[in-house]
């Protein structure tokens, strides 16, 4: 092909586009589009923004009580506030742990201590009505302890930072008949495993997080809330508690390998973690195996505990449930919901877009919520996807645009968050 | 023509203006490990006894190594006597560790005075306080001078040593610090060697260190070794080579026989975290191992690598997961095989067809896209339907071993390295082939080998689908071993390493590779303290690498000489000239000279 | 054609034709495919004419920072024969170094009076900066390695790559710079029926500003034929007269300087950086320079433009007409499949290459 023919084709196609197409939307913008995003973008760079005032979130509902004390003491212990949503449930994660090994851990004469790996379990699976900063917490078979309920907040101010947002509080999903639903149980092999702690000796617990990389933020907060659920417990039945942390990497190859590092040391009795569903996947057949029990404060995939909790019939187990895996953040089924929910009764929206970040937390909770919407009559005018590294959203916002959407769903996180929400006051106004 | 001995000047034994540049240099070194966070982070491992941590020991190492090079011995220009080392380079050494020393000192009263933290991440109070020894900055400068000239001073006087103390010393301290460093490691052989005593003896505590005491005592023992031992393994390295036909091959086959039986008797000793450590990096190996062929021995310098080890990996999840997305047949491993390595030809086919034209630095580029491409198609909402999208796949069953099967770290250790002895194997007997020589042919000159009737279309073709099944079935073991498969595990950084190990390593060498692998995957799986820096520090060995030793560790013969081969030529005309006039002398001929 | 067909099948290798019938295949495919997808996107009307139009200016946009890089990838190219991976590092530090500066200044009252003037300062120090930057690691890094097999310096470069980045990250952190607004680029032209915003059109016009000096440097000035006679000819240059290591040296500092400056204007369109965000961007500008043709400082310019306007339209112009889900997830990979297709069926790029006979 000539370099001629070349331009000129290229030339061509550009004035056929510009001429063409069809009826003109107008040459302003069109009236405003209502952004929604989720925990992901709960953080304090984020709301600090101007241009997300107005914007809601959903994320975890915090329900319980003590909040405020906890803050200050987190504080205290990091130099600063936490920067993700997160940081409360694995406090309470850590704690319902702790709570457990107080009911097993049995003292021997010479002042050891026998900590049973499948008591342990059966502790755990056994908590009920615990009280948490996040909720009354309960464990069911499939080790969802959370209260099956979120929030969605307002950002009204910009200013008041992430406070302000946890404070305006829009809503609170109640659903109905999934506390106590139940389905046909999960199985698992028991463990003859125990551990004992000599006279003298601290119970080790370990923490797999991300700590490093892209979402060290909320792998920081999370362990800073547990040193502080630590400081907060002192000694079970006589013996210090110390912290062993390793890293996921928010990935399966940091999971597995922390997962590795962990089960080495037989004096850990229990680990909180991991920080992002992906990690846990490759972890948690690892302390499987192990007997080793695991507690998530962030960990939101249906799948890795049970599904169908808002649907007809009983609970499904989870494709990825592991014997020995809890979490006490809450299950992304409801957050879809919760979020759908609002949308359609609360805004009385009934056309939403939603965007995705090829994340595997992102995509499975745009597609639940896309899943409630319609299931309530709304509609679904476009989901879509940008990558992680983008920067320019205008040809996706462009393209949302042309769907008309009411309201769009981009559950992602930073930067591509920030690019999402500034480009998109250039092109739907304000 | 005069020559060496007809002369008397000698030469200096240092050269005076170094020391002044060589401590600029190495103070820039050490306030740039202090501003990027290094001393930082490594405060709070101990190294020896609570007194020395790692970033002490880190900062100390510079400064020594400021002594040292300072006082490196200027080139032997040919008409000169070599001078011998005196106590002057003590002297010099100091100065250019005090000048290190003393830009520390300034840096750190920088950092004190005026707060740039908002900018400068790392400018903490805390680093003040390391760097200063807690004794404020006035005090700490002063103690960064003299500690700096100190150690900038034994630098200096090792270089009074003799070559063979010298050596042993290197080794014995370097020994202590890897000691030190790799405390899991070695804690680990020697508890399941039963040498249970050893770990007692030698460290604090689980992650402390060695003690004060037995640091000092294990580095005069192993300076002991090594000064004993110095010179017998390369004898026997030299004597191994030496051998001949039916003698070497005896030797060969017994070394082989040891390699199998240490192979077979790791996984045991090393536990399961460190099994773990060595099953990432033979996957990596088996990688290095097929990229090996392709920018080794074809020349194609493919930077999108990972293709391939995805196409390996999701082709297997899709047909032996038990939730995969549409189509789930639940194959095994083993029946799955054939299947992977077809698709991995047909990749290999589909990357290598458009490239075959192209000039080396646009296929780099390309094999990028094609790498990319891959990553993304794995993660697209498009093809969500067979390859799981954002989800990725999830519960890939373990590999089938007869009745057993293959789950801990440890049995999959097996099955890797039984992989990587089949494809080292491979690479030798390619390299010795008839397609080995077309490569060789087709990397040194392309339009030479055409002419002279080497089917470059195929031999290209044949590297690249040969690397894509040797890399498909790295990325099959990789998705059994963990479990599911996300797209994100796919990214270019893993092609930049497998070019990295395979470069460093030694392009064209099957030792080299290997050697790679371990330092550059194995490594830094065991620092794990060391992940912030893990890429810092690959950019750093790439360019130490290629600026001073580009053919790699452990080269290949072959590649060594392309590489340096002016310096070859020009070694061959000298010699050739040397030869010359010593049959001109012995002829006593006084014919014209020639220079 | 025949005639060649029949030579190589003389021969006894088919192997030639079936390659070349193989790419003539995928070839017609995908002009096919493209010309589906295009039709069914403009018939569905489900893009206005206005969008149309706004996503050509998108691409433009983007299009003109990615030529501005790609003029360094070419130009080092151009005169070093190897691919320069550090250079998108070196934007990179223009992007980080802008958002400092322009932080420092919004504090100031030049900020809130004379907006202009204090980004033009910005520029001017980002400038300064990656151009230090890029002769500096040209000095330590690749001047060594003037005489070394190309593969060399070119691993070399990604070593580069990654020290800059990770230096970046350990001096400057890892979390997102958030640029201070600048309420002076808000608001948007008309032109044409085109609707570009403010601060679309600065970069458009500021690109176009910093392309064309170059350009005339290059053509018109006596160093500029320097670089030129260097590029052409490294040995001949020095006997020429020509100072080769200080050509070079400023060849560096261009390209450097136009990344920095590319870097600022980064930073004032999207409004955040990190020390990741020269990855991406490199790649696409590399990739840019092969398109136009490397060597070839127009062609950079076409390039980028090229692949920026591909980008923004090919998601919605192909893709969605072909009923791809979230085709926009994929605009990166139609950038890499425009760069494999130009690169196979127009070997030296759209503008052909500047460069003498390949020198390996």
């Amino acid at each position: 092909m000539s370099k001629a023919r070349m331009v000129a084709g290229f030339a061509v196609l550009m004035l056929v586009l510009a001429a063409c197409g069809g009826d003109d939307g107008g040459t302003t913008p069109t009236e405003g589009v209502q952004l929604i995003g989720a925990d992901g973008l709960l953080s304090t760079t984020f709301v600090e923004i101007p241009e997300t005032a107005g914007m809601f979130f959903s994320g975890p509902a915090l329900a319980g009580s003590g909040y405020e004390e906890f803050l200050a003491k987190y504080e205290a212990k990091a130099g600063s506030g936490p920067i993700q949503s997160f940081h409360a449930h694995a406090y309470d994660a850590t704690n319902i742990l702790f709570d457990a090994i107080e009911k097993v851990a049995v003292e021997n004469g010479d002042g050891s201590l026998t900590i049973s790996r499948q008591g342990l379990r059966d502790a755990l699976y056994e908590t009920k009505d615990f009280q948490g900063l996040t909720g009354t917490l309960t464990c069911n078979q499939y080790g969802d302890c959370a209260q099956p309920a979120v929030s969605v907040y307002e950002n009204v101010d910009p200013a008041e930072s992430l406070g302000g947002v946890f404070s305006n509080v829009r809503f609170t999903s109640e659903p109905e008949g999934a506390e106590g639903k139940t389905g046909p149980a999960p199985g698992g092999q028991a463990t003859n495993a125990s551990v004992t702690v000599a006279a003298g000796d601290p119970i080790k617990i370990a923490a797999l997080e991300a700590i490093s990389g892209a979402v060290a933020a909320l792998g920081d907060d999370q362990v800073t809330a547990i040193q502080v659920a630590i400081d907060d417990q002192g000694e079970i039945k006589g013996h210090p508690i110390t912290l062993q942390s390793e890293d996921d990497t928010c990935g399966a190859e940091g999971g597995q390998a922390g997962a590795e590092k962990i089960v080495a040391d037989k004096q850990i009795v229990g680990v909180i973690g991991t920080s992002c569903s992906g990690a846990q996947r490759a972890a948690m057949p690892i302390f499987e195996r192990n007997g080793f029990v695991m507690v998530s404060g962030s960990n939101t995939a249906p799948d890795l505990t049970a599904t169908n909790y808002l649907g007809e019939g009983d609970l499904v187990v989870g494709e990825s449930w592991k014997y020995g895996f809890f979490r006490t953040a809450h299950n992304d089924e409801f957050q879809g919901q919760g979020a759908a929910q609002f949308v359609y009764e609360n805004l009385g929206l009934r056309k939403a877009a939603t965007i995705h970040d090829g994340d595997p937390y992102t995509q499975g909770l745009v597609t639940e919520f896309g899943k409630f919407f319609e299931a309530l009559g709304g509609e679904i005018v476009l989901a879509t996807s940008i990558n992680k590294g983008d920067t320019d959203m205008r040809p996706v916002l462009t393209e949302i645009q042309a769907a008309d959407p009411e309201a769009i769903y981009f559950p992602i996180f930073q930067p591509e968050g920030d690019f999402v929400v500034k480009q998109a006051r250039e092109i739907f106004g304000s | 023509m005069a020559l060496a001995e007809t002369s008397v000047q000698r030469a200096r034994d240092v050269d005076l203006s170094r020391a002044p540049r060589i401590g600029a240099v190495f103070g820039i070194a050490v306030i740039f490990i202090s501003a990027i966070g290094m001393v930082g982070t490594f405060a709070t491992r101990s190294m020896i006894g609570s007194a020395f941590s790692l970033s002490r020991v880190l900062l100390a190492l510079l400064a020594f190594t400021a002594g040292y090079v300072a006082t490196q011995p200027p080139p032997q220009l040919e008409g000169y006597r070599v001078a011998e080392p005196s106590p002057r380079l003590v002297g010099v050494g100091s100065i250019a560790g005090a000048i290190a020393g003393a830009m520390l000192g300034l840096f750190a009263i920088l950092v004190d005075s005026i707060s740039i933290r908002d900018i400068f991440v790392e400018f903490t109070p805390e680093l003040v306080g390391i760097l200063t020894f807690e004794q404020g900055t006035g005090l700490g400068f002063l103690l960064l001078l003299l500690l700096g000239s100190a150690l900038g001073a034994a630098g200096g006087a090792v270089r009074l040593m003799s070559a063979r103390i010298r050596r042993a010393l290197f080794a014995a301290i370097g020994w202590t610090l890897g000691l030190a460093l790799l405390q899991i490691l070695f804690t680990q052989i020697f508890n399941s060697l039963q040498l249970d005593f050893l770990t007692r003896l030698l460290y604090r505590g689980a992650s402390g260190g060695l003690s004060v005491t037995s640091a000092p005592a294990v580095a005069v023992a192993l300076f002991l070794i090594a000064y004993a031992g110095q010179g017998r393994v390369k004898k026997a390295v030299t004597g191994f080579r030496g051998l001949q036909g039916e003698a070497q091959r005896k030797a060969t086959v017994a070394g082989m026989a040891v390699l199998l039986i240490i192979l077979g008797a790791l996984p045991h000793v090393l536990g399961n975290f460190l099994s773990s450590a060595m099953d990432i990096a033979g996957t990596f190996l088996l990688m290095a191992l097929g990229l090996n062929i392709v920018i080794g021995f074809a020349g194609l310098l493919d930077l999108g690598y990972v293709a391939f080890f995805a196409v390996g990996a999701y082709t297997t999840s899709v047909l032996t997961s038990t939730s995969g997305p549409a189509f789930s047949p639940e194959l095994t491993f083993w029946t799955a095989l054939p299947f992977v390595m077809m698709a991995a030809a047909l990749a290999g086919l589909l990357v290598g067809t458009p490239v075959l034209r192209m000039r080396g630095d646009y296929l780099a580029i390309v094999t990028l896209g094609f790498g990319e491409i891959a990553r993304l198609i794995t993660l697209s909402d498009w093809q969500a339907s067979t390859l799981g999208g954002a989800q990725g796949i999830a519960n890939v069953p373990p590999i089938p071993v007869g009745p057993w099967n293959l789950v801990e770290a440890q049995e999959f250790f097996y099955i890797i390295f039984g992989f990587v002895l089949l494809f080292a194997y491979i690479t030798y007997a390619l390299q010795a082939s008839r397609m080995g020589r077309a490569w060789n042919a087709m990397r040194e000159d392309q339009a030479v080998a055409e002419a002279m009737g080497v089917n470059i279309v195929a031999a290209k073709l044949w590297a690249f689908v040969l690397g894509a099944i040797m890399a498909s079935l790295g990325g099959a073991m990789f998705a059994h071993r963990v479990g599911t498969v996300f797209p994100h595990s796919f990214n270019i950084i893993v092609s930049i390493t497998v070019v990295v190990i395979v470069i460093v390593g030694g392009m064209g060498s099957v030792p080299g590779v290997i050697v790679g692998a371990l330092v550059l995957v194995g490594l830094p799986e065991l620092l794990r303290e060391f992940e912030e820096f893990r890429f810092l520090l690959y950019g750093v060995v790439l360019i130490f690498m290629m600026l001073k030793r580009p053919e790699g560790f452990i080269p290949s013969r072959r590649r060594q000489r392309e590489i340096h081969e002016d310096e070859v030529a020009q070694d061959a005309w000298l010699r050739a000239e040397t030869e010359r006039q010593r049959e001109e002398e012995a002829a006593g001929s006084t014919g014209p000279e020639r220079t | 054609m025949a005639a060649k067909v029949k030579a190589v099948a003389a021969k006894g290798g088919l192997q030639f034709p079936l390659v070349d019938g193989f790419l003539w295949f995928v070839r017609i495919g995908l002009l096919i495919a493209i010309a589906w997808g295009a039709f069914f996107s403009l018939t569905s009307g489900r893009l206005s004419g206005q969008a149309w139009r706004n996503l050509i200016v998108f691409g433009i946009a983007q299009g003109a920072v990615y030529a501005l890089v790609a003029l360094g990838y070419t130009m080092v190219y151009g005169v070093l024969r190897f691919i320069n991976f550090a250079h998108g590092e070196v934007f990179m530090s223009g992007a980080v170094i802008g958002f400092f500066v322009t932080d420092a200044l919004s504090e100031t009252a030049l900020w809130e009076n004379a907006q202009i003037l204090g980004l033009l300062l910005a520029l001017l120090v980002c400038m300064v900066v990656s151009m230090s930057i890029a002769v500096l690691l040209e000095r330590i890094a690749y001047r060594p390695l003037r005489n070394s097999p190309r593969l060399i310096p070119l691993i070399t470069s990604i070593g580069a790559s990654f020290f800059l980045q990770y230096t970046f990250r350990g001096l400057f952190g890892a979390d997102t710079k958030v640029y201070p607004s600048t309420s002076s680029l808000n608001g948007r032209v008309e032109f044409l029926g085109f609707q570009i915003l403010n601060r679309q059109l600065l970069v458009i016009v500021a690109a176009s500003v910093i392309m064309i000096s170059l350009y005339l440097f290059v053509e018109k000035t006596k160093q500029g034929k320097a670089i030129r006679a260097v590029a052409e000819d490294q040995e001949i240059a020095r006997l020429m007269g020509i100072n080769v290591d200080r050509t070079i040296s400023m060849v560096f500092a261009l390209g450097g300087a136009m990344a920095g400056a590319a870097g600022l204007l980064y930073g004032l369109v999207f409004g955040s950086v990190n020390f990741f965000s020269g990855f991406l961007p490199g790649i696409k500008a590399f990739t840019s320079a092969v398109l136009g043709g490397i060597g070839n400082i127009a062609g950079a310019m076409l390039g980028g433009l090229t692949l920026g306007t591909v980008e923004s339209l090919g998601p919605s112009l192909v893709l969605a007409g072909l009923n791809i889900p979230s085709a926009n997830q994929l605009k990166d990979m139609i950038a890499f499949v425009a760069l494999v297709l130009v690169l196979i069926f127009r070997p030296t790029g759209i503008l052909g290459e500047r460069l003498t006979e390949e020198r390996t």
